[in-house]
This record gives C-alpha cells, structure tokens and sequence, in this order.
C-alpha cells in the first residue's frame, strides 16, 4: 500500500478528539469535503450497480482498506465489494434464492451498527468472516490483517435496505470516528435510495413498453417487416401509441393505433387495445369484426372518468398466389399508404368511427393486393401532426419523403420517413410517434 | 491482407447491382479466408460507404439511388452480425448523435468491437439525450462511444456529452465529424477520442471507471453558440427569405437532386457547422463545409457564387456575433 493512501485515509479516520483544536478543524473540513464527494458519486450514477462500483472505488481511494456494500431491492440483492490492492467488483443475485450468509441477512433485519472485533487467526476468525464475505474477500483480508469491522446498516424512508460493511489493515481501527461514520451511512442510504427507487419504476416502465411496442418485430418468412416508436415523454419511455404483429406466418395480423392521452395512463389503455385485438383475432380474425369486437370491450368497460377513445387500423395478411392480399379496417385513424414496388403512392383505408365512441359501431372492410416488394406503410397522427418551424409535416412531407423509395427494403423505407421527420421536428417537442411497415418479399427477407 | 482488392470491386458491384445475397457472399468469403470481422467491414462496407457519399455528391448518384445503396450494406452488416455471438463482460454502448441517420459507421464499429471481443450494444440512429440516458441507467455501461459522421452533428454531440457524463459515464467519441482531430472531441468534453473501432479496446482500459459532469463552456464563443442555438429556426428563415438568397435559389424545380434543393436544404447544416466551429473554435470546420458544398453545388451546374451568396447572408444575420462572423469570412 503506498504511503499517500494510508495518508488519504489517516486524513479523515485518525482519532483526533485529543489532537490540537487546529488539527480537529482541518479533518472537520476533510471530512465534510468527503461526505459531499459520496453524497455526490452515489446521487449521480443512477444504475444501482455502477453506484455501488464507484462508491467501493471511493472508499477505497479515500478512508478504507475493505469495503462491501450490501443492498436490496426486491427480490435482488446486490454486493459491491473491494479490497486494497486487490479486486473490486459488483454482483447481483437474488437474495430470497441463493444463499447469501445469514449474518448478514441478520445484520440487515437488526439495522443497528456494530463493531465486530476480529480474532487474530484460526477457525474462530474464519468462521466470522464467512458470515460476512465470499472466500476471495477472506482471503484478502487475512493478507491485510484487518483486526476490526464496522457494520453500518443503510436506512431510509424508515426501512433498512443494505449494509456497509468497513474495515482497515493491520493496526488501525475506527475510534473517534463513531459520528462522521454514521454521517457517511445516512448520506450513501439516501442517495442509494433515490437510485434503487429510478430503477425500480424504469425496470416496470420497460415491462410496460416492451409489451406496447416489441423490441424486434417477429420474422415472417415472405414478409420484409420495420418499425419505429418514439413517445413523447422519452424520460418516462412509454406512450399512447402502439404497434402489434401477430398470428401464424399465412395468416398475420398487424395493428397500429393510437389512444388519447400521453403517459403511462395512455400506455395501460394501449395495452388493453392492444390485447382485445389478439384475443378478437383468435374469435374472427377479419379485421372489420376485429375492430367491432375491440370496440364493444372497450364502450362496455369505459366509465365517466377515464378518457377511453382511441383510433387504430387493422390488417390481416395472406399470401394467395403470387401475392399478398391484405384485408384492412380503420378506427378513424390515418389511412395506410401502399407504396408500389414501382414507386407509385396509394391510400388504402376503409370507413369505421374511433373507438369508443358508440357501442355499436360497423367497420367497413377493404382489400389491397401487394405484389412482389409492395410496402403497406401503418403510421400514427404523431407523423403528420409533427410541427416544424412553420406548420405540421403533413400527408405532402409523408408522400415526398416515400418518392423514390418504392422497392427499397420496409427498414428504409421507415428510416426516410424517420428522417425527413426528425429534420422537419428539429428540437422541438413532439407527440407518440409510430410506424410499422410490411413488404411482400418472396424470397426474404 | 484478407480483403483484396478483387474482393472490393466485387463487393461494390454487388452493392450497384443492389443484389444482398451477393454482397453478402462476397464478406462471407473474407471471413472464410481468415480475414477479422472488422477488417471486412472496414474494407467492404465503410468503403462502399465512403465512395456512395463521394458519388452522391460528384451528382454520379440520386438519393433514392444512395439510399438503396445503403440498404443493401445495411443488410449485409444484419447478415454478418448473426455470426458474431454477443460476449460478456462490461457493455460498451454505441449510439449515433442526435439527428443522425447514418447508422452504418456506428454499427461498424458496435460489430468490430464485438468481435475484438466487446459486449457492445447499439442504441441506434439519431438518438435523443433522454434515449442514451434511459439506456444508461438500465444498463449501466463502462462507457458510452458517439459517433458523429458530419460536422454538423457537433453542437448535438456537445449535449450528448453532456447528458452522459451527468450519469458519471465516460464518453469516448469519434467518426467523420470530428475530421481526425482530437482536440474537437476533448473541446466538447468527451473523455478520450477514438479515430478507428481497433482503437476503442485500449482506450477502454485507459478510462477512468467514473466522470465527472462536464464543466460549462465559457468565453465569447460558447455564449455565440448559446445565442445562435436558440434562434436556430428564425435565423435559418431569414437567411432563405433574404433577397440575395431567394434570388439565387428561385426557380428550383423541387427535386431532391437538383443544386438548388441541395443547397436550401443544407442551410440548416451550415448554421449547425457554424455553432459546432463556436463551440471547438475552430474556422476550418465551416471553411471545410464551405468547400465541399461548393462542390456539391457545382457539379450539379449551379454557380459556387450561389454558396457565397448563402455564406454573406449568413453572416449578415450573424452580424451581432463576431465570432461568428470571423468563422464565416
């Protein structure tokens, strides 16, 4: 260990309550210029596992010679864990499953501070530090010959959460120290709080978004297939707009719709469109009773205070010949566009009012043939109603940006789009955007 | 050297003929002589890449043409990746600046890196601030890696930078945009600089675990880029509304290839290059843009003057910004 370490630490660890009034006040300030470095390390790396890293590297660098963090969150337990001159790592188990040592399960039930005095050697020594370490960690402690542990446990909002388990090498210990380490316990937890609480409501986030609009689309075989989701809360990461692809390969059914609100409010009333269409597709998979069905779930379970409208086109796929016929219905959403293989732009879209609206709504149904690289292009109003500088991007900017591009592959056709778009957008904000297209690719994709 | 020339010619006329399947054979039979994974892409598909732009902009190319160019590298890169099993380890996230499309170079590298052997991770094009954040704090990466294939892109590459070090990432940047020099890249407060893939791997264990947030810009020419930024859609308006410029510009058919399309929808990009010299403080970067849309212009029979016409109207815009100015003259 270098010299300049074992003075870091000695900065803010020696016991000065005897020590010359000058020599106290200097390692006050010490230690309060390290408490706000802590504070700081762990508020601002908000994934719980990096935190824990760099909170290991601190201590450290700066006051300790072993340092384990211990924290829980739900059913995962997380151990940072690092030695002097030795390793430094972060593991994620889950602590209700895996055996994790039942001292420190007790330890974090207690919620107390403890010092625990080491034996010099022996199965006695070996025996308290199993209750606390894996074998690695043992190893180096005995290398360092620490003598004495303090366990600090982590609390915030009335409940402890994890532990910080210190220990110094041969010789050195903790006293006079008792205050400024209960200081250092209080700020880790509230910061360590903070990041579990980010993570906790990103990981149900995430569920939620996966389940609205899939991270890679399902390959179909004849079928070349892209997307693109964008909401307009990027930090919350879920929306009101959703796309869907489901059904067997000769007989698919895709879905693109729109329902008000933003948020997580419209994110769950998406999810329950989004699933009334797969379980109507399994009664009748023709889009027109599709919707009608959709439309019935939704009228029947709306009630005067949620806002249940929602718009959305429904296409069923089918390979007959040499071609691909799509039936399609329309919730008063935006029409889809069919791009030719050859360039040419046409609508396709067919007569139904919104969702919600009335209890008994028809769909109109209508029937397009894709030929061999035709692309039926499904987008959201987040498309056409974006604003630029001067006015919304509009159905003109949709067509230009499709010129030229009949035959390309659906990815690129969908990055034109996404481009001309974010172009047209600049920096200003924006609603749910979404867009899924679907080319008939005989031989692909 | 696995890549042969013969193997590029071959490559580059499957790519013309837009024919995947033959592209892909092409790659296929590097990797089955040997050849790194990285040194095919680097070889075949930035190189394609490279002589598309240079196509596109000597108006050898459409841009329906340059798209369809491109996808079918894009497929080829899809095809390739398959064989490349993610390894484990830390993740290294590569994302695109915001705005950009060129997706191509980022995922080039995100391949290259895991072949070297690098769990690598590609947020994707044109990703937003929030994006990279949201993706940082799921899954907690050893660094971020930005790719910036135009000049332009460097005001977007500065909050980028900016949103990633506040969650304590090191951010290693690199690609065109930053035209070979590092100290571009240490201005707007990235952690180290990469000038090719092949390089990242040692940078990686050069960078420290955690960052600091990065420390505000100040002096006269970050408070310009400030100014300029927030007034970016009024000052690109009035640079088209000038009469010089509407002058020169008038009578455009509307195509996307023609000059005179090229270059209004271009202005944008100047006012964005102009901010990006403000914010490195470097005039060869808006000199740069100046000569190589000269070019474009020019080759598609409009007059290079129609780009001076466009750089003095800039700058009368500009006036109250004298850095600026000076950028411009």
């Amino acid at each position: 260990m270098s010299i300049s370490v074992r003075e870091r630490h000695a900065r803010l660890l020696a016991d000065s309550r005897s020590a010359q009034p000058r020599a106290r006040l200097a390692q006050a300030v010490s230690r309060a210029e390290f408490l706000l470095r802590s504070s700081r390390t762990v508020s601002a790396i908000q994934n719980p596992q990096r935190a824990l890293e760099a909170l290991v590297a601190l201590l450290l660098e700066d006051l300790v010679d072993v340092a384990q963090v211990v924290v829980r969150n739900g059913p995962w337990q997380l151990v940072g864990v690092g030695t002097q001159g030795g390793s430094q790592r972060c593991d994620v188990s889950r602590w209700v499953v895996d055996d994790i040592p039942p001292a420190l399960d007790a330890a974090i039930r207690r919620g107390l501070v403890e010092e625990v005095a080491l034996p010099p050697a022996g199965p006695a020594r070996q025996r308290v530090l199993e209750s606390f370490f894996a074998a690695d960690t043992i190893a180096a402690l005995d290398r360092l010959g620490v003598e004495q542990l303090v366990v600090l446990p982590l609390t915030a909002r009335g409940r402890a959460f994890g532990l910080l388990v210190l220990g110094r090498s041969r010789g050195l210990g903790f006293d006079g120290s008792q205050e400024f380490l209960d200081d250092l316990a209080e700020r880790v937890a509230v910061g360590l709080d903070a990041t579990l609480v980010v993570a906790e409501s990103r990981y149900v986030a995430g569920v939620l978004r996966r389940s609205l609009a899939p991270d890679e689309l399902p390959v179909v075989p004849g079928l070349d297939l892209a997307s693109y989701y964008r909401v307009a809360h990027e930090s919350q990461d879920v929306g009101g707009d959703f796309i869907d692809l489901h059904g067997p390969a000769d007989d698919v059914v895709a879905v693109c719709g729109d329902v008000a609100g933003k948020g997580v409010e419209a994110a769950v009333h998406a999810k329950r469109i989004r699933n009334a269409v797969r379980t109507a597709s399994h009664v009748d998979r023709r889009p027109s009773a599709v919707l009608g069905l959709v439309n019935r779930v939704v009228v029947s379970e709306a009630d005067e205070f949620d806002e249940r409208l929602a718009t959305a086109i429904c296409i069923r796929l089918r390979r007959v010949d040499d071609a691909v016929e799509a039936d399609l219905a329309n919730a008063g959403h935006p029409p889809a566009l069919l791009l030719r293989a050859g360039g040419a732009i046409e609508e396709a879209t067919a007569f139904g009012l919104a969702i919600g609206l009335v209890d008994d709504a028809a769909y109109d149904q209508a029937t397009v043939r894709l030929g061999p690289g035709d692309t039926l292009l499904m987008h959201t109003d987040g498309v056409t109603e974006a604003r630029g500088a001067h006015e919304m991007f509009g159905e003109h900017r949709l067509r230009e940006a499709l010129q030229g591009m009949g035959g390309l592959p659906a990815r690129t056709i969908v990055d034109a789009v996404a481009i001309a778009l974010t172009d047209h957008l600049g920096d200003r904000a924006h609603d749910d955007i979404a867009m899924i297209a679907v080319q008939y690719c005989p031989g692909g994709p | 050297m696995s890549v042969t020339e013969d193997d590029q010619d071959a490559y580059w006329a499957a790519v013309q003929a837009r024919d995947v399947g033959a592209a892909y054979d092409v790659a296929a039979g590097c990797l089955a002589r040997g050849a790194r994974l990285g040194e095919v892409l680097e070889a075949l598909v930035s190189q394609a890449q490279d002589r598309v732009g240079g196509l596109w902009a000597a108006d050898a190319l459409s841009v329906a043409e340059e798209h369809a160019a491109t996808a079918v590298s894009e497929q080829v890169v899809a095809r390739l990746a398959r064989l490349v099993p993610q390894p484990g380890g830390a993740l290294v996230l590569v994302a695109c600046a915001e705005r950009e499309w060129h997706s191509l170079p980022a995922l080039v590298v995100t391949h290259t890196l895991r072949d070297l052997g690098l769990r690598a991770e590609f947020v994707g094009p044109s990703a937003s601030p929030d994006h990279v954040v949201a993706r940082i704090l799921d899954t907690g990466p050893r660094a971020v890696l930005l790719s910036a294939s135009v000049a332009s892109s460097l005001p977007r590459v500065r909050r980028q930078v900016e949103a990633v070090r506040s969650t304590g990432t090191p951010v290693v940047v690199g690609g065109r945009g930053f035209g070979g020099d590092p100290q571009r890249a240490l201005a707007l407060g990235a952690t180290a600089y990469a000038a090719r893939a092949d390089d990242v791997v040692a940078i990686l264990d050069t960078l420290p675990h955690h960052v600091g947030p990065v420390a505000p810009l100040r002096g006269a020419p970050a408070h310009e880029a400030q100014a300029i930024t927030s007034s970016r859609d009024d000052v690109v308006r009035a640079v088209l509304a000038s009469p010089a410029v509407a002058g020169s510009l008038a009578g455009q058919d509307g195509s996307p290839d023609h000059w005179s399309t090229v270059l209004s929808t271009f202005v944008p990009h100047v006012v964005d290059c102009v901010v990006g010299g403000l914010l490195v403080d470097d005039p060869l970067l808006v000199a740069a843009e100046r000569s190589w849309l000269r070019d474009v212009v020019t080759r598609r029979g409009g007059a290079a003057a129609s780009v001076d016409v466009v750089w003095d109207a800039l700058a009368d815009r500009l006036r109250d910004f004298p850095e600026a100015v000076r950028l411009l003259s």
